[in-house]
């Protein structure tokens, strides 16, 4: 037996009151609002039983409103409350039954100030079900796949039905308990029903609060204070210009160091076998931008000795441009089964020259503790100093991690809640 | 283009030059003991006077 097409309202056979009818004709159970007694839609609503004392839950939506979901108008016509307990923890949220006359039945979901859409999946995802058992016996975290996105376990629940009010396509009741798998992709639910009767699985999306609400004519009752598990991603615009500027930039530092690290220099002066103790014997070079450092290196080949070098640079007018004395020395052993050095074979003297011409610079062994070390004398014009543009680099694509923390952090807030365990 | 994507890329521009206009011209790198020569201007113990020399 069906309902006639034609019906529109009932009077609540138990109590009297005044009931909408708005679910189409695979409505089988209308819940009345009033009197809690659940009606046999199918056999001209005899009473089949009554519920009493059930809390009515938090949500902005009603029986009978309209609105748009996808491009899909439909009409909501049912309404449960859930409880969840577990461990000390109780999560409660309102599933709305939502009929379309072109798309059939679907579920609008309002918890903590977010709003979920569910419908019930025609195609199969792979696996085709994923019991609880196969769960917890599993060493990976379950996985799916569906229409080519993959889908990563989240938690196991089961809610508990509080509340039932309007038209439903099967027959609710109140203390119904039914688990539910869930997996999650990066913009998806599905979630493995175990059901009383059937198993099912149900594909869930996020939807706009503000948007899915304005379409149903009503107003947030609430808003949302934490991260939902469905929730995208809404990083500005502004934020991801400011990633990609730091990035580039950040590379370009990166370039920049490495250029003045290995390219820029030029080396000048190349003597080996430099006899130290020869105080008389100028080395000369030529400064053609006074504007930029010239850097004169002492380079040895000492091991676990020591020396001291006197550097004399002279300028174009013959003029002493500085003296100074440097010590070089260079220790390595092994202690406990670890070799280890200290100190250093080679040492750098950076200057700016005054003017361009040629200078001329004399090396002087002034105290060693071994005669005659092996030196050699390098010079190099242009010198540069890496270290800002490493700072800047380093600076630049830190800032770009900062930047791009906030995806990261909502990616860690979605999935926190997840039950799933590798160990 | 705002103005908090102006200022973003004007800093990301002002310390990729500033830094390379540094690092190329060496600023700040130069030798302090070429500034006043040791050899010359020490008070005495001159390069040696730190101990370090084993």
């Amino acid at each position: 037996m069906t309902r006639a097409a034609e019906l529109t309202a009932i009077n609540c056979t138990n109590c009297g009151a005044g009931l909408d009818v708005l679910g189409g004709g695979r409505v089988i159970t209308h819940v009345c609002g009033y009197c809690g007694s659940v009606l046999d839609a199918q056999h001209d609503y005899k009473v089949l039983k009554q519920f009493s004392d059930m809390p009515r839950p938090e949500s902005p939506f009603r029986i009978g409103m309209k609105g748009e979901i996808q491009g899909v108008e439909y009409t909501i016509i049912g309404t449960l409350g859930k409880r969840e307990d577990y461990r000390g923890q109780t999560w409660l949220w309102t599933d709305h039954q939502l009929f379309s006359p072109t798309h059939g039945y679907a579920w609008l979901t309002v918890e903590d100030g977010h709003i979920i859409f569910t419908r019930k999946m025609r195609l199969l995802p792979r696996p085709s079900w994923i019991s609880l058992q196969k769960v917890e016996r599993s060493d990976y975290r379950p996985s799916a796949f569906f229409e080519g996105d993959n889908y990563s376990y989240y938690a196991t629940s089961t809610g508990k039905t509080t509340f039932v009010e309007g038209e439903f396509n099967w027959l609710p009741e109140v203390g119904d308990q039914v688990t539910a798998v869930a997996l999650m992709s990066d913009d998806a639910m599905l979630r493995y029903v175990d059901g009383k009767t059937e198993h099912e699985i149900e594909r869930s999306v996020y939807l706009p609060l503000y948007e899915t609400c304005a379409t149903f004519g009503t107003k947030p009752n609430r808003h949302p204070k934490d991260v939902h598990p469905l929730q995208p991603f809404q990083g500005n615009s502004n934020s991801a210009f400011a990633r990609k500027v730091f990035f580039w930039a950040g590379l370009a530092a990166l370039a920049m160091w490495i250029a003045t690290w290995f390219f820029i220099e030029q080396t000048v002066v190349v003597e080996h076998a430099i006899d130290p103790g020869a105080t008389d014997v100028g080395y000369r070079f030529q400064v053609d931008d006074p504007s930029r450092l010239t850097r004169v290196q002492v380079r040895t080949q000492l091991s676990n000795n020591w020396a001291v070098y006197g550097v004399d640079v002279a300028g174009p007018d013959g003029q002493s441009v500085f003296q100074t004395a440097r010590e070089i020395s260079y220790y390595s052993g092994s202690s406990g089964g670890e070799s280890w050095t200290e100190g250093s074979r080679n040492t750098s003297i950076r200057f700016r020259p005054a003017q361009a011409g040629e200078y001329t610079v004399k090396l002087e062994l002034l105290e060693s503790s071994v005669p005659n070390p092996q030196t050699s004398l390098y010079v190099y014009s242009g010198a540069t100093a890496p270290i800002w543009s490493f700072f800047a680099a380093a600076l630049l694509l830190i800032s770009t991690l900062f930047v791009s923390s906030g995806k990261a952090k909502h990616y860690y807030r979605r999935w926190r809640n997840s039950d799933w365990s590798d160990e | 283009m705002n103005l908090f994507r102006i200022v973003i890329l004007a800093w990301a521009a002002f310390a990729v030059g500033g830094s390379s206009y540094l690092s190329y011209y060496g600023v700040l790198r130069e030798s302090r003991d070429t500034f006043q020569s040791v050899r010359v201007g020490s008070p005495g113990g001159g390069y040696n006077s730190g101990g370090r020399i084993k």
